[in-house]
């Protein structure tokens, strides 16, 4: 007389596959949004890592390296370094100086946050140049 | 007072025509009277019971009604099987009509498979008589016998011969609620192993997310990352505009007399003068940032061409 009728049974699994069912649904979800934002943290940190990596202090090296005495010399250069700024300045640069001078700033990946040239005749100019880090 | 932790069981016979008296603080053995089933001593070329049980209902088939629906129990004894047939729902409603409660029934048995030993004749109610014919338990009519002892089931040792009733109603066959049952259990797990699947892959990315955020130092929340980035990207963004407007200035399609005069930059503003242009020549001096939709914002100034960049 005790034993267990087949349709209570039935009625706990059918909850309990009902139960597991949505569970599975939610479980799946919240998989989905994990892997997400999973992906979207590697892509941001890899990017932001690139971004630090292409602005880092280390291009400070190659700048000094450009601004070789010699060169600063011979281009009439004036340089002030401060801690995470360098203010390259010449009352009057030759033309082909300027030139060859802002074709290697341009092509490295210094932040240039203030720059003035005014040509002074034909074959010189005035220079004022901000980088920061 | 001491614990009890078994309740005394006592044997019962349970016929209609009889009264039974129930004591709930006992448990009580139900030794069912012929009226409630049906049986037949069978002799067949089989070995096991379940074999014979699976043949019970054709053993049947013709005499007991068709619209009731039996349940059958099989025991072997020497050579012989006992075929029984037993409608549950009659068993049940004899049991509630004696207001016998379920939970004191400790088990139920066969008058055939306990009483197949008696000698002699009992009484067992106002009309009938209990007897073994040819190994057969069987009720007779009190009349045809003389006298007849009274039936004591309370010395009885019962056997281990019982059934469980069914106790609820059969709108379908057990095996397919057995069916239903093992698809049912079938889809727990697969519901509950895919389950624990995506936990333990979702744990999986979490540690993974979580190892990318030490690896490459990130701030905790992602607001603060999106931040970071953005003002990276800002930056980046204004630097290539700036070599690149540069460029096209220095590039720009001059006449002789025509000169740059100066280029400055300062908060995101990119600015040149050019010299000894007339209006209507900016047109075509700055026809590269027309069609590269560039926004510029141009003025003259004493024959001077100032163009405004904003980047």
């Amino acid at each position: 007389m005790n034993k267990v009728n087949p349709l209570h049974i039935i009625t706990l699994l059918f909850v309990l596959v009902l139960f597991l069912f949505f569970q599975v649904q939610r479980t799946q979800a919240e998989l989905t949004h994990e892997r997400t934002l999973f992906l979207q943290s590697k892509e941001l940190a890899q990017k932001t890592a690139a971004y630090k990596k292409l602005y880092s202090e280390k291009n400070k090296k190659s700048l000094k390296h450009i601004l070789m005495p010699s060169f600063v010399k011979k281009a009439n250069l004036q340089v002030k370094q401060n801690k995470n700024i360098f203010v390259i300045s010449s009352p009057s640069i030759s033309l082909s100086a300027l030139n060859s001078f802002l074709s290697r700033i341009f092509n490295a990946a210094y932040r240039i946050q203030k720059l003035e040239i005014q040509k002074i005749d034909e074959r010189t100019a005035s220079l004022y140049l901000e980088i920061v880090w | 007072m001491p614990l009890k932790f078994k309740q005394e069981s006592k044997n019962v016979y349970l016929d209609a025509a009889s009264d039974v008296n129930i004591d709930t603080s006992f448990k009580y053995r139900l030794i069912l009277s012929p009226h409630l089933y049906w049986v037949k001593k069978v002799s067949l070329p089989l070995k096991h019971v379940r074999d014979v049980k699976k043949l019970a209902h054709t053993l049947f088939e013709e005499s007991i009604p068709e619209d009731v629906h039996y349940s059958y129990y099989v025991y072997k004894k020497g050579e012989d099987f006992f075929v029984f047939a037993y409608d549950d729902k009659k068993i049940l409603a004899l049991i509630q009509e004696k207001k016998i409660p379920p939970q004191v029934i400790a088990s139920i048995h066969f008058a055939q498979s306990e009483l197949d030993s008696l000698e002699d004749v009992y009484h067992v109610n106002e009309t009938e008589v209990l007897k073994v014919k040819d190994g057969v338990v069987v009720l007779l009519p009190s009349a045809w016998f003389e006298s007849s002892e009274e039936l004591d089931v309370e010395s009885l040792k019962l056997s281990n011969k019982s059934i469980k009733l069914q106790q609820f109603n059969q709108f379908v066959e057990s095996k397919v609620l057995y069916k239903v049952i093992a698809v049912l259990s079938a889809l727990v797990l697969i519901f509950g192993a895919e389950a624990w699947f995506y936990m333990q892959e979702r744990a999986k990315i979490s540690d993974a997310r979580a190892k990318v955020f030490s690896e490459y130092g990130l701030q905790p929340t992602m607001m603060q990352n999106r931040s970071i980035l953005q003002h990276y990207e800002t930056i980046d963004k204004q630097q290539r505009a700036l070599r690149e407007n540069i460029v096209q200035l220095l590039q720009a399609s001059l006449r002789k007399a025509q000169k740059i005069q100066s280029i400055s930059y300062t908060n995101g503003k990119l600015k040149a003068v050019i010299s000894n242009v007339n209006k209507g020549e900016e047109k075509r001096i700055l026809a590269p940032f027309f069609k590269k939709k560039t926004p510029y914002e141009v003025s003259f100034n004493n024959g001077n061409l100032e163009v405004e960049i904003a980047l």
